[in-house]
């Protein structure tokens, strides 16, 4: 078991093995001893403080630091105890072992600190099956609970019922799914444990949403809105996960367009069908190849409508700056182009949306509901 | 009324108030002398706070020398002191320690102690004043008192002074609690009665008292007026370990919510007290313990719940059911969960409910009090919450771990468009007096030895507590058998207690 404290006593950290959890909080105790300050000293005393309990499950120690690193970064907007969890359950031996760090950053315009706690937990063998018996004697009594599941669902839905079952918020990344029908599952989880849900990767749709909610608004194509003819969506390739940005950002235009979602169908390699008054819309789902951005996202929606024999094209698409957008409209009275620059969908940047707004979105979950056929077409 | 005619009401007692005398320990060899007993008489020395010349005189059935009794010693507080052993400090305490075998129920060996104890007294000179200390069994509670009775008649009392320390639990219904009292009282009168529930030697328990009555704010608000409930919730994440023969006779009920939760709640219900002191805060106590409410059998069905643990995880380690617990029957029926809600008849408390719960291999160790205001009375901000309801205001006394107090209350998000979150004003002990706090035993013994009572528990507390309880009892005795297991342990007890405080429309807080 190794300790190292740094004398300066505003970035303190703490390492055991095989630690039993009256450990972890007697050490997250000393912590706060460490972090309080000495005000006989002169020492201004920090301010611990903690607004929710925010519980990361990573994949491995790469997403763990990563996590980390977010976490870090949201702390003075989001102060939290963090509790970053890896779980290994194919190793022999149960056992925990667990690092705790305590970030203090200065309070804007106080001559203060403000220090989170973060508990990372790398838990084995047969304990990593009962996650969550290790992680709610660690939780701030009383706090919001945001569980951030950064990768695939598992095949199992034990661990995520439980985690359902003691968070407020469940944040997901359907970016990382590998199958398509997790979006459907984890609304149907959280439902039954009254709990919210969110997805970063939805989260990350949001510039594009509002760019094409405006630009089919009044004074854009909103006269075209029900004459849409086709739409093609292209999204980065990417090897196991599915197009759940891509599914996610159809299933929002078929119901911004009023389209009927129970009507889709495959109809062959990369396209489903949808109707609109019996009309039939061909949806084209592209996977290409795009440098700098990440797998999954969108690279360009295409949106063509007819009326009265007469065409228009709405076109979104990324330029060579991942966070450039142009805009194409194409009415029968001339072309105009806007390019816009858009927020970073980094995972701090969407999770720090989602921390601001007000967890239950019930706009997103019935957007889950009516996306349920899409969702099944999609995986035929 | 001039300034030389004022009362002190209050009375504190200085450390110069302890004077020279013997602590006779009986259960010398057992578990809670070695863990908490020898510790806190180690640490009340490191701090120099024993009266003179203190000898403490261990006895039980242990066939030990004084030497092995000071070398068990050593090890004990090597093992669980709080501080390291400093070796001067430790010489000198050691010095003190004696040690007597015997029966507790065997008149010999308590002669062979009597002896023991006039030779220690003449060699160190430290008169006749005892404090007896029952670290045993209460089984065995009846038979040393009986003892202490006879050797006392033999002897002259003089001027010395003699208090016995009876570890809970004090009987274990009300008729058998009534029957130790008046076998104590042949021996001791009630003034040298020292009843210990080491809850109230707690820093953040005795913290309540100065929370509530130290601070004008509090009191304006701590009635049915402001209240809307209040829960108490003793949880332990370990099951009965050793104690499983024991446990096994006494349940959640008389373990912990007889004494522990009934002291909680006293000190948290009570009228202010005339002043600070054994008499006055007792009196307060029984008066609340004597208003509340008691069941009849229908009420019990309706308003309590129990339950026992069955295997599961708890803090990522497999826990056997409590039937597999070593010393505990197979058919076992004793509870391990035990969640009531109780009404105060008093003007202060009317109507308002009192939820307690308490329980073993539940998902965390906590003790914790937590007071629900009532909501505001217009609900101005209904639009920027996304629960139907506002989060009401909570104050929230965290007895362990991580002692302090915390309140809740809504704050608007920054930005727009406007939202509330609840924010909490926390004040925890360990980072704002950054220095450790004594433990109990630490603060009751030094407190018995100066003959303060206030942290002890009277008679007519005992009994009233225990009139509470055995309406619970009963009502039990008289019910179906419950299915057992029926919760899985690292859970929150049984859904019977989630039903008892949601049929109210609350739910149990998030620990």
């Amino acid at each position: 078991m190794a300790q190292a404290l740094d004398s300066e006593g505003r970035e303190l950290s703490w390492t055991g093995r095989s630690v039993d959890i009256d450990r972890i909080e007697a050490e997250l105790t000393k912590l706060r001893y460490l972090t309080a300050g000495d005000a006989d000293a002169g020492e201004s005393l920090a301010i611990r403080t903690s607004l929710a309990n925010m519980v990361v499950l990573a994949e491995d120690d790469e997403t763990a630091a990563q996590a980390s690193r977010v976490i870090e970064d949201l702390a003075a907007h989001h102060p939290s105890r963090a509790l970053i969890v890896i779980a290994r359950p194919s190793e022999d031996e149960s056992r925990i072992e667990t690092s705790l760090a305590a970030h203090c950053h200065l309070a804007p315009g106080l001559d203060q600190h403000v220090c989170c706690e973060e508990v990372t937990l790398h838990v084995s063998g047969r304990a990593a099956f009962h996650l969550h018996s290790i992680i709610v004697p660690l939780l701030i009594p009383d706090l919001p609970v945001v569980v951030w599941w950064t990768g695939p669902l598992p095949a199992e839905s034990h661990l995520i019922e439980e985690l359902c079952g003691l968070a407020d918020h469940f944040v997901v990344d359907s970016s990382r799914f590998t199958d398509l029908g997790d979006l459907s599952r984890m609304r149907e989880v959280a439902a039954l444990h009254d709990c919210a849900i969110g997805d970063l990767n939805y989260e990350r749709l949001r510039s594009w949403r509002d760019l094409v909610e405006r630009h089919t608004g009044a004074g854009g194509l909103g006269e075209w809105i029900s004459s849409v003819k086709s739409a093609e969506i292209r999204f980065t390739q990417q090897a196991k996960q599915t197009p759940a940005q891509a599914i996610l950002f159809l299933a929002w235009l078929a119901v911004h367009c009023g389209w009927e979602l129970d009507s889709a169908t495959a109809g062959g390699s990369n396209r489903l069908t949808l109707r609109q008054d019996k009309r039939e819309i061909p949806v084209y789902l592209e996977p290409v190849k795009y440098e700098g951005v990440d797998r999954g996202w969108l690279v360009s929606i295409k949106l063509a409508f007819e009326r009265d024999g007469e065409a228009a094209l709405l076109s979104v698409s990324r330029t060579g700056d991942p966070l450039l957008i142009t805009v194409r409209t194409e009415l029968p009275d001339g072309v105009r182009e806007e390019h816009v620059r858009i927020e970073a969908c980094d995972s701090q940047t969407v999770l720090m949306h989602q921390l601001d707004t007000a967890p239950h979105d019930p706009e997103f979950v019935r957007l889950l509901i009516a996306a349920a056929p899409l969702i099944q077409a999609a995986r035929a | 009324m001039t300034a030389q005619a004022a009362t002190l009401t209050t009375a504190p007692v200085s450390d110069s108030a302890t004077d020279p005398c013997t602590i006779v320990i009986f259960g010398a060899s057992g578990d809670l002398t070695a863990r908490k007993l020898m510790p806190a008489l180690y640490n009340l020395a490191l701090d120099g706070r024993l009266p003179p010349g203190l000898a403490v005189v261990g006895y039980s059935r242990t066939k030990w020398s004084n030497d092995a009794f000071r070398e068990e010693a050593r090890k004990n507080v090597e093992e669980h002191s709080r501080r390291p052993l400093d070796p001067e400090v430790w010489d000198s305490f050691a010095s003190g320690l004696f040690y007597s075998y015997g029966g507790y129920d065997d008149p010999e060996g308590h002669d062979r102690l009597n002896e023991k104890l006039r030779e220690v007294e003449a060699e160190r000179g430290i008169g006749g004043n005892r404090l007896y200390y029952l670290a045993v069994p209460p089984t065995t509670f009846v038979d040393i008192i009986e003892q202490l009775g006879r050797c006392r008649e033999q002897s002259a009392a003089g001027e010395s002074w003699s208090r016995v320390i009876i570890e809970k639990p004090f009987g274990v219904d009300l008729a058998s609690a009534r029957e130790l009292n008046r076998v104590v009282h042949t021996v001791f009168s009630e003034d040298d009665v020292y009843r210990i529930d080491h809850y109230l030697g707690k820093e953040t328990v005795q913290n309540i008292l100065v929370f509530r009555f130290a601070n004008g704010i509090m009191e304006p608000i701590w009635n049915r007026r402001y209240v809307d409930h209040v829960q108490i919730t003793v949880s332990e994440s370990l099951g009965v370990g050793h104690r499983g023969s024991y446990y096994d006779g006494s349940g959640a009920l008389r373990d912990m919510v007889q004494n522990h939760i009934m002291q909680l709640l006293a000190l948290i219900a009570m009228e202010p007290p005339l002043a600070i002191d054994g008499l006055s805060v007792r009196d307060e106590k029984v008066k609340v313990l004597n208003a509340v409410r008691l069941f009849d059998n229908d009420e019990v069905a309706l308003a309590t719940a129990r339950g026992q643990y069955g295997p599961g995880w708890v803090a990522g380690e497999e826990a056997p059911a409590y039937r597999a617990e070593e010393g505990v029957p197979d058919d076992s029926r004793t509870e391990t969960f035990a969640a009531m809600r109780l009404f105060i008849d008093s003007w202060r408390w009317a109507g308002v409910p009192f939820y307690l719960r308490t329980g073993k291999r539940l998902p965390k160790r906590s003790t914790e009090i937590a007071i629900t205001f009532k909501p505001a009375p217009q609900l101005l901000f209904q639009d920027f919450v996304d629960e139907p309801h506002l989060e009401p205001n909570v104050l929230s006394i965290r007895i362990q771990p991580n002692e302090g107090i915390s309140l809740k209350f809504l704050t608007k998000v920054p930005g727009s468009p406007p939202r509330l979150r609840p924010a909490a004003m926390d004040f925890l002990y360990g980072t704002s007096f950054v220095i450790q706090s004594p433990s109990a035993y630490e603060t009751l013994l030094l407190d018995a030895l100066q003959g303060d009572a206030t942290l002890f528990t009277r008679s007519d507390e005992v009994v009233a507590a225990w009139t509470i309880m055995d309406r619970v009892l009963n009502g039990w005795h008289s019910m179906p058998p419950l299915e057992l297991p029926n919760y899985e342990a690292g859970t929150w007890g049984p859904a019977a207690a989630d039903e008892l405080i949601e049929r109210d429309g609350r739910k149990w807080r998030k620990l």
